[in-house]
Parts: C-alpha cells; structure tokens; sequence
C-alpha cells in the first residue's frame, strides 16, 4: 500500500493492517484551545483562565484532552498522508488514554497505523492506533479509533 | 488490591448528569475545527455537515460526529473532580457508539463507579459511562477512569 497522488478514498480493500501513515505535525494554538473548549462549554478555570491554570501548577490554560480525539484530527492526519476519508464511514468505536497537558503554542507530532481490519454482520470495520507527542518528545495521548468503512464499490465523494 | 477510595467516593455513586442538545451550528463548528488544525481553508465538509452528502448515506440525514458526542465526557468526569488533574494526565476513555445521533437530539450523560483500585499512593476510579437520548435510548454506552 503507497501513498497515493492526487488523494484518493481510502478503501477497506486497500487498507493494510501495519500500515503507518505520514507523521503528522500541527500546531496547537490558543485559539483551538479556546473554541474546543467554548463549543464544549467547559468552564473549569484550568481550561479557561490562564491565571487559575497557573495557580493550579500548569504553565498555561490546558487543552480540553478531547482535543487530541478530535474527528478534525484523525481527517486531518489523514489527509495529510494523501488521502481522502470515504463518505460512508461511521465511527464505531474508540479508546483514549490522556497521559500529559498539551498547551498552547504545543506542536504535537501524531503517528496513525492500521491495527486491524475484520468483517462482523456484512459491516467492514478499520481500526486506528494514533500516537501523539509532543515537541519535547513527550508522549500526550495514545488513541484507538474503528470505524465502519466502505469497500471501493460503495465509496462516494465526501460532499 | 481493591478498596474503597476517598470517604467520599464509593462504588456504585452516580455522577451529576450533564445535558447537552446537538444542534446543527455545534456540528458545523466542530468540523470547522480541522481548518485550526490543518491550518486549511480549502477542505469539504463531511457528510456530518453537509445535508446532501448525508443524503446518499445509510442514514440519509447528517448525524453528529462520534467523537463530538463523546466529547462531553470529559466535560461531565472533569466537573465532577476536586482537581481535574487526574484526567487531564492519567485518564482513559472508551466508548462504543450503538445509535446515531441527530441534529437536535438532546443527549443526557452518565457516569457511575464501578471499581475502585488503590495501587503505590494512588487510586484509579472505573467508571461506566453511557448516553442517553430525549427518548431514554442509550446512544453510546462504554468506561472511562481517572487517578486520584
């Protein structure tokens, strides 16, 4: 399995269990941070209030750790590496684990493989392990992600 | 080795619910999260977000992101902490999404202990987790933990 060029669906009869996509590399801003955690509407200061998140022995306002699970995460991961996230695939299910803060002004370098592929009730099924560090090398969060996913006859655009 | 945790903790306590409608612009807004993060302006919405896309899907009308859904967990676990530290480094989630979730469904979060472990100084809190739509139909159903 290559990294096509142009984009191109990722089908569930071209996926490879072991296969790793591109590293991919994005910044965390204040921004991200702020609208994560407005469209959430969590309040907790530590999340909010650079003052209190000091206070309470962070450097600065923490990412919500949900970030790191975001959808746009996993699409954006994706479509770096040249592909393109068919239109009929459903999240199924996924496991997270949160080990360390992720701060604004973080570059957060995230590894994504394919762990897995099977068939269950005439639904095919990838799953995703996602690694994410961050500039100091430090493990952030750990990602599993299994999504119903469509064989090349089914794929249709994304819009 | 299992034991009871803080006097104030106990297996079986319920955490306070939180309640959340998904509507429409909250689903836009978060695919709208992968321009902050691809830093790209020239992306497609998904079928999430689009009507017409949604339409050639099994579903046929858009559904809210898994992962948004989800994602007011950890809103209802860190309120629930004296210190959401324990989350924030040390925290898992899991969850296993068994019905779609609509634009305007009002989904009701829920979380009750189920085990607690003390080992070294510190306690992991288990907790299960689940979702429930405005009908009492649970939509994700699954465990999460934190460290006290």
């Amino acid at each position: 399995m290559t990294t096509p060029n142009p984009k191109s669906h990722l089908t569930y009869e071209d996926a490879q269990i072991g296969f790793q996509f591109t590293a991919y590399v994005f910044h965390v801003t204040r921004d991200l941070v702020d609208r994560l955690a407005s469209l959430l509407e969590e309040d907790l200061p530590v999340f909010r209030d650079p003052t209190a998140a000091r206070n309470a022995g962070y450097s600065d306002i923490v990412s919500i750790p949900v970030l790191m699970n975001c959808y746009a995460h996993f699409i954006a991961i994706m479509d770096s590496a040249g592909y393109l996230r068919p239109g009929e695939s459903f999240h199924s299910r996924s496991g997270f684990k949160f080990i360390a803060p992720v701060y604004p002004g973080d570059t957060i370098t995230s590894k994504m493989k394919i762990v897995d592929k099977w068939v269950k009730r005439d639904h095919q099924y990838l799953a995703f392990n996602i690694e994410s560090r961050n500039q100091h090398g430090v493990l952030v969060a750990e990602k599993y992600h299994a999504s119903v996913w469509p064989s090349e006859a089914t794929v249709r655009p994304t819009s | 080795m299992t034991q009871a945790a803080s006097p104030a903790i106990h297996k079986g306590d319920r955490l306070p619910t939180l309640t959340r409608t998904i509507t429409e612009d909250m689903v836009i807004a978060y695919e709208e999260l992968f321009e902050r993060i691809a830093a790209r302006t020239d992306w497609k919405a998904s079928f999430h977000a689009d009507r017409e896309a949604a339409a050639q899907t099994m579903y046929q009308e858009p559904i809210a992101q898994g992962v948004l859904t989800e994602a007011f967990f950890s809103v209802l676990i860190s309120r629930w902490l004296p210190d959401p530290k324990g989350w924030i480094e040390g925290g898992t989630l899991t969850t296993k999404f068994i019905a779609p979730v609509w634009y305007g469904d009002t989904l009701t979060y829920f979380a009750e202990v189920s085990d607690i472990q003390t080992s070294d100084s510190r306690q992991t809190i288990h907790l299960n987790i689940w979702a429930e739509d405005q009908n009492a139909k649970k939509v994700i159903v699954g465990q999460a933990s934190v460290l006290f």
